[in-house]
């Protein structure tokens, strides 16, 4: 398991300085970034824990011209904490369509208190964006233990699992600079969740900037189960309402 | 029109994928299966009816009596994909182990000690068109009297193929037990995830099911489906397993209710895995396709007294052709 840990401390922190270096190859025409905060709502309902609502916490802070520090942290009543912690490395190729080449890593520790459980993810993955499509593709891997491990139970495991790919994809129907947009996502990283590859989650995404600093935005998720299976059922909706202040 | 010409070419190459009847493209986005809370609905109902006009508990379709006084035995499979009866060689060397009839350079020796159950995880079928065919080449043990049960997998029911696993079948959710002569008694439950999920219903179903049948002394608790658990190695890329959050509520749901191992199939490749004092066993695929590697497995309980931990002993056996060989897990 430390092996595991190392090699993906070893990749995040490789493939961060590397990018780092190419950036100054690079003209950075879109330097000094803003802190975000935000504050969202969820209502949520899957199959096995019926009714829930999410409160999710979150801040960017740029550390770096090219360097993005994002933490969260959700509180949900089906008695589950989360938190998330992503590298963000980016940088512009061009402004005209804002073409940005970005390496994300991520590492989402969640608690599962309901079912004494807890899990560890690590994430990792390029991706590009520009006016109309953000598309990222990675790698995944979830470590998953008792949240109480009991004395005696000498034969459990702690759950690693194999490596999963990990995806994003979001097409918008405007530029990035309007001040409305709204968009169509497929991935299985959500904000707080991540999913097995097979397992996608959808949305239907929009935004509105109403005044200077501020956004609201409104996004309806859905999971469906079997999808991969060719019996696809539903499984679970999220429907997401926030607001964020850039400083 | 450029549009056009693209939804044209998606929808073309879909129908072209489903006319080939053997990847269901529809069932993607829902297909003609009914839903599982359909299946489930259906199963429940049928149930009834059974129990009912055969004297049985709620949802109990049979009470078993081990054959011998020491240990009964049950043979496993999953994964057969069964494909036309070309493909049948794995199937009926299983069905002739578990009549007891063993094959050894080519001389067949007939013991006549059939094992106490057969149980079929899933995928007996690969598409369309194949039920005849699993149906035929079990009906052996059915004439010999061996009791088969079935949970149904994601191959199973695509294309819409439910009518033709519950009219064989006819319940995909359910309970069995098996006695010892001393009276000490083992449960086995089936539920139904082909669709990679129980459903909210059914989750329910087996949440009552666990509470009440925890309280009845049974020596121990076997949960049987189609969709595996866990996947710690990337052998291959086999199937959609559950979301998170159920993962995260079924292994809980077993834990706290004592229920010792939880059998699949779906990934083709055996895995074993103890996780909150549950142990998680994935068969791996008995398909023709996969000589020297097919597996079935073979479940020895022996008998103790009282309520002690009775030793259970799961062998994974390898099959190829008609010679096989085996190892003990």
């Amino acid at each position: 398991m430390k092996k595991i840990f190392t090699l993906l401390l070893s990749v995040l922190t490789v493939g961060s300085l590397s990018s780092a270096i190419k950036l100054d190859t690079f003209p950075d025409i879109n330097p000094g970034e803003h802190s975000v905060v935000e504050f969202k709502t969820e209502y949520g309902f899957n199959d096995v824990w019926g009714h829930h609502a999410n409160f999710d916490l979150g801040a960017t802070i740029p550390i770096h011209k090219h360097f993005d520090l994002i933490a969260g942290a959700q509180f949900s009543t089906a008695n589950v904490y989360t938190l998330n912690v992503e590298l963000d490395t980016k940088f512009l190729l061009t402004r005209k369509h804002h073409r940005e080449l970005y390496f994300k890593s991520r590492f989402m520790p969640r608690f599962v208190v309901r079912s004494e459980a807890v899990e560890f993810n690590l994430a990792l993955g390029l991706g590009y964006r520009q006016d109309y499509v953000n598309i990222m593709i990675g790698t995944n891997i979830r470590m998953m233990d008792e949240l109480h491990r009991k004395e005696g139970m000498h034969l459990n495991e702690m759950i690693a699992e194999t490596f999963y790919p990990a995806y994003f994809l979001e097409v918008f129907g405007r530029p990035i600079d309007c001040n409305w947009n709204i968009s169509l996502r497929m991935t299985n990283l959500g904000d707080f969740q991540i999913e097995r590859m097979w397992n996608p989650i959808f949305s239907l995404a929009g935004r509105y900037d109403p005044a200077d600093h501020w956004r609201v935005s409104l996004r309806a998720e859905c999971k469906p189960a079997g999808m991969f299976n060719m019996t696809a059922g539903f499984f679970g909706v999220n429907v997401i309402a926030g607001c964020s202040y850039t400083f | 029109m450029k549009k056009n010409r693209y939804i044209t070419l998606l929808l073309g190459l879909m129908i072209a994928f489903s006319g080939c009847e053997r990847l269901d493209i529809a069932g993607i986005f829902g297909g003609c299966t009914p839903h599982h809370e359909a299946r489930y609905k259906q199963s429940i109902a049928w149930n009834e009816s059974y129990c009912a006009a055969n004297g049985l508990e709620e949802d109990c379709i049979a009470h078993l009596k081990a054959r011998n006084n020491a240990y009964y035995e049950i043979y496993w499979a999953a994964d057969l994909h069964i494909q036309g009866e070309g493909m049948t060689v794995m199937l009926d060397t299983f069905v002739n182990l578990a009549m007891g009839d063993y094959t050894v350079d080519g001389i067949t020796f007939n013991t006549g000690d059939t094992c106490d159950a057969v149980i079929f995880a899933g995928d007996i079928i690969d598409a369309k068109n194949n039920y005849p065919v699993f149906y035929k080449h079990i009906e052996p043990l059915r004439k010999a009297g061996v009791p088969v049960f079935c949970t149904p997998g994601n191959h199973d029911l695509c294309f819409g193929q439910w009518t033709e696993y519950v009219d064989y079948w006819h319940t995909s959710c359910y309970w069995f037990d098996i006695t010892m002569p001393n009276g000490t008694k083992d449960l086995f439950i089936s539920c139904d995830s082909g669709d990679a999920t129980l459903g909210q219903k059914q989750y329910k179903w087996l949440k009552n099911l666990l509470e009440r049948k925890s309280k009845e002394g049974y020596r121990h608790i076997f949960f049987f489906t189609h969709t595996h658990m866990f996947k710690r190695d990337s052998n291959n890329a086999h199937g959609a397993n559950y979301c998170v959050e159920e993962i995260y509520e079924l292994t809980y749901l077993f834990s706290k209710y004592h229920v010792d191992y939880y059998i699949c199939g779906h990934d083709h490749t055996h895995e074993e895995t103890t996780y909150k004092n549950v142990v998680y066993y994935t068969i791996g695929a008995m398909k023709d396709s996969y000589l020297g590697r097919a597996a079935y497995m073979t479940m020895t309980v022996y008998n103790t007294n009282g309520k002690d931990a009775a030793p259970v002993y799961l062998e994974l056996h390898r099959m190829s052709g008609e010679n096989y060989f085996s190892f003990e897990d």
